[in-house]
């Protein structure tokens, strides 16, 4: 009976030490791309009143637009409770045209006190294909 | 109370004692369907009874019963349903301890094994579908998809562009982008200096701002592009790669993490604060020619 839950235990101990490991990896978006080679964003407070949304994006070699789809935002009054607040997709300089690599902050006016995270996408074209992918950025909390 | 009185197709059950009611019901949910109006009629008196408080008398009877057929002298600290042979059965079949023992010391001790075991595993055993590299320090991880490091900082030792001795570069191109890379404050060897001949510079891109930079090199040969890219300082960048393994390259003190991203080799690694990415078409023996030139002249893998 012992060795039984000896047994018992050491699987249970595997089996709780597998998701510890894998649950490091932020993986968002999964599949290798044509276009896409590397990508990132981060949110950062500017003032009280304003945060931005920084990203970098890589394709595969230089394309033919190169960039960010959309960004959404989203808010929370105590850091629990979440709702989008608002997806921009016609904020200038989200894309860039016949470049590798591209990197550009947006900026949003934000309420003291509020937490914010963003939900970036990106995306890569070239001869009309195209390969997307989106991260979730860092939470802030304005001061 | 008698508002909910209403004609009774079978009124004997009035009659009837709360059990025998009971009984009726009972008798149809466990065997076969009795009479649907029966069974409705039974449960309608039942419930009225209990409405008018009629169960009260009952229950008092039977408390009444109780204390005189079996709450007697000869019972007491005896349980009503004797079960304590059957506790000691369980008790051998599930290996219970004595009461007498004390299983606190042993349950901590069985904790603590547990988390030990736990933390040994979780930094030595990695599930097949995700990587880690070094068990105190780690520095990337990878998935099926993604590859990654787990944090803004590197453990690797960088080695400093202390030299004043002129590098040799196999491309006037990789002679700009070093140059480039100086430029944006990073005074650490990432620039290769040795790129297979059919490569052709093509140009640099760079975003540099005061407290950081990216800077990307471009060739090109037979059509496809090769880009080396440096960022300072290192971002949570999440690269594409196929579902291959990530195979570890170390020289200089530096893990280089090779993986592929469909047709495309790619190498990503960091040192000090800079993280560095070179993709491209090139065979893996090439693009472990491409990191050793980074290091010639002082390579120690």
């Amino acid at each position: 009976m012992k060795m039984c839950k000896s047994i018992l235990l050491i699987v249970l101990v595997l089996i709780l030490a597998a998701p510890v490991s894998a649950a490091t990896v932020p993986v968002i978006s999964p599949q290798a791309s044509q276009y896409l080679s590397f990508y990132g964003a981060e949110i950062e407070e500017v003032s009280s009143a304003e945060f931005k949304v920084t990203f970098t994006v890589q394709g595969t070699g230089t394309m033919d637009k190169l960039g960010v789809s959309s960004i959404t935002v989203y808010r929370s009054m105590d850091g629990s409770n979440w709702s989008i607040w608002f997806t921009d997709t016609t904020s200038s300089g989200m894309t860039i045209t016949n470049r590798s690599t591209y990197r550009a902050s947006i900026y949003y006016d934000g309420d003291p006190g509020v937490y914010y995270q963003a939900k970036v996408g990106f995306f890569a074209e070239q001869d009309g294909n195209a390969d997307s992918s989106y991260v979730f950025t860092n939470i802030i909390q304005l001061g | 109370m008698n508002n909910n009185k209403r004609s009774l197709r079978y009124p004997f059950l009035e009659k009837l004692s709360t059990e025998d009611l009971e009984d009726i019901i009972r008798a149809d949910l466990e065997g076969p369907d009795l009479d649907y109006t029966l069974v409705s009629e039974a449960s309608h008196i039942l419930s009225m009874r209990r409405c008018n408080g009629d169960g009260e008398s009952e229950t008092d009877a039977a408390w009444d019963r109780f204390q005189k057929l079996y709450n007697t002298s000869d019972g007491r600290d005896k349980s009503l349903y004797d079960i304590s042979d059957e506790l000691a059965e369980l008790e051998d079949e599930f290996d219970m301890p004595e009461k007498t023992q004390k299983p606190k010391k042993q349950n901590w001790r069985r904790i603590a094994a547990a988390a030990v075991a736990v933390l040994v595993l979780a930094l030595t055993v990695v599930p097949p579908t995700v990587g880690a590299v070094s068990i105190f320090t780690i520095i990337g991880q990878w998935t099926d998809e993604i590859f990654s490091f787990g944090s803004n900082h590197s453990t690797s030792q960088p080695t400093l562009n202390n030299t004043q001795e002129a590098a040799t570069y196999s491309h006037e191109g990789l002679e700009q982008f070093a140059a480039a890379v100086k430029g944006a404050g990073i005074n650490i060897e990432v620039v290769p200096k040795w790129l297979p001949e059919e490569y052709k510079f093509v140009n640099i891109e760079s975003y540099v701002e005061t407290d950081e930079a990216i800077l990307t090199a471009i060739f090109e040969a037979n059509g496809k592009q090769l880009l080396i890219s440096i960022s300072n300082p290192a971002k949570f960048y999440l690269y594409e790669k196929d579902e291959s393994s990530v195979e570890e390259y170390r020289v200089n003190g530096v893990t280089h993490f090779f993986m592929k991203n469909m047709d495309r080799n790619q190498v990503v690694w960091r040192v000090g604060e800079v993280e560095c990415c070179i993709n491209g078409s090139l065979n893996i023996e090439e693009m472990q020619k491409v990191i050793d030139s980074i290091y010639l002249g002082e390579i120690s893998k």
